[in-house]
């Protein structure tokens, strides 16, 4: 079990981990930098501080699974917001769930395309294909394909922040003008991040982008483990 | 104690996803089933939001710190996207305009079809 040095190492990366992540809120509040969320700046800061001082990754495994062990919980209680907005959805049903769903379909197509494109290795593709999603469910999804969820994580807050970046230019080159319309592109493929960005455009647009991130989540959840395993069937055969 | 008592009620939740994932071994993760259980139990008006409201705000309001650690775990796997990364990047940008796009698109087509106003 745990001897005196290691239990050490485990407060010390939690300790480390709040600390960052508190400071990055301090950032946040301060300078107001959309893409500077306290968790993005944490991960940044994290990896920078134990590749400089050359920290084995393996030191704060540990830390890391004691925080892991909140992700699951943590992913049940998203329930709560889409309770609150499940309401939104019954008036636009169909426009709703059929922009969510092709969006799905389309993250998950292009994934396929380009890691066949540019030769990634299965892995890397299964890791990949969650990237739209919001993060807690992201890991989860990628965990039950026996895929990487670091890597799902990292393609997470990517597509976050470029949706977020790009939004406003993508909206209004496709014509879509409607706030619905509008809030489902957001939160279908750049999920919370993009979630921040909705809510400055209009309030209908933050919340049907919240809406449509977590039904994007749950459609992926049910979608992508199948895909998977259609994937895997085929990088079997040949 | 009110918030320790609706914590948990959130992991009994959760728990109780994990068990009916494993026993009848869904691909769907326990921790999912369990909010589809929550959404279930919070629509049918079985569970009262007030039950859990105070608790899940608060995991709401901190829910990105838990994320940083699974973001760091890309240390462990660096050499994995090594050589990829800036086609990678690419790969992810070019889909995330894709996505964005048609999602956008389509449901912005099936309003305008509809004929509806801006009402929401």
């Amino acid at each position: 079990m745990y001897d005196f040095n290691s239990l050490v190492a485990l407060l010390l990366g939690i300790l480390l981990t709040i600390l960052l992540y508190v400071i990055g809120l301090k950032l946040y509040q301060r300078y107001h930098i959309d893409l500077f969320t306290p968790n993005i700046f944490g991960i940044v800061s994290l990896v920078i501080i134990m590749s400089i001082f050359r920290i084995d990754y393996a030191w704060y495994e540990p830390s890391a699974t004691a925080i892991n062990f909140f992700l699951k919980p943590a992913v049940v209680v998203l329930a709560l917001p889409l309770y609150r907005r499940l309401p939104l959805l019954m008036k636009n049903k169909l426009p709703i769930l059929l922009g969510i769903f092709s969006g799905v379909l389309v993250s998950s197509f292009s994934i396929v395309f380009f890691s066949f494109l540019g030769n990634f290795d299965m892995i890397t593709m299964l890791s990949l294909l969650p990237k739209s999603i919001t993060t807690p469910m992201g890991i989860e999804v990628s965990q039950s394909m026996q895929a990487i969820p670091s890597i799902t994580v990292l393609a997470i807050l990517i597509t976050g922040v470029v949706g977020t970046v790009l939004a406003k230019t993508i909206l209004s080159l496709g014509n879509i003008h409607h706030p619905i319309a509008k809030g489902v592109a957001i939160g279908t493929s750049a999920h919370v991040l993009g979630t921040t960005k909705a809510l400055e455009i209009g309030e209908v647009e933050g919340a049907i982008s919240g809406l449509s991130l977590a039904l994007a989540g749950i459609i992926s959840v049910f979608y992508l483990p199948f895909l998977a395993y259609l994937i895997r069937m085929i990088y079997k055969m040949i | 104690m009110v918030l320790a008592m609706q914590f948990g009620l959130i992991l009994l939740i959760w728990q109780i996803g994990e068990w009916i994932s494993l026993t009848f071994h869904l691909v769907v993760p326990g921790s999912i089933v369990g909010m589809l259980l929550l959404l279930f139990l919070l629509q049918t008006g079985i569970l009262k939001e007030k039950y859990i409201r105070d608790a899940g705000d608060m995991f709401l309001k901190i829910i990105s710190f838990f994320f940083i650690p699974s973001g760091v775990a890309i240390l462990a796997h660096r050499d994995l996207i090594a050589n990829i990364w800036i086609y990678m990047l690419i790969a992810l940008i070019v889909s995330v305009v894709l996505v964005m796009l048609v999602s956008g698109r389509v449901t912005q087509f099936l309003i305008d079809v509809k004929g509806e106003s801006h009402d929401v």
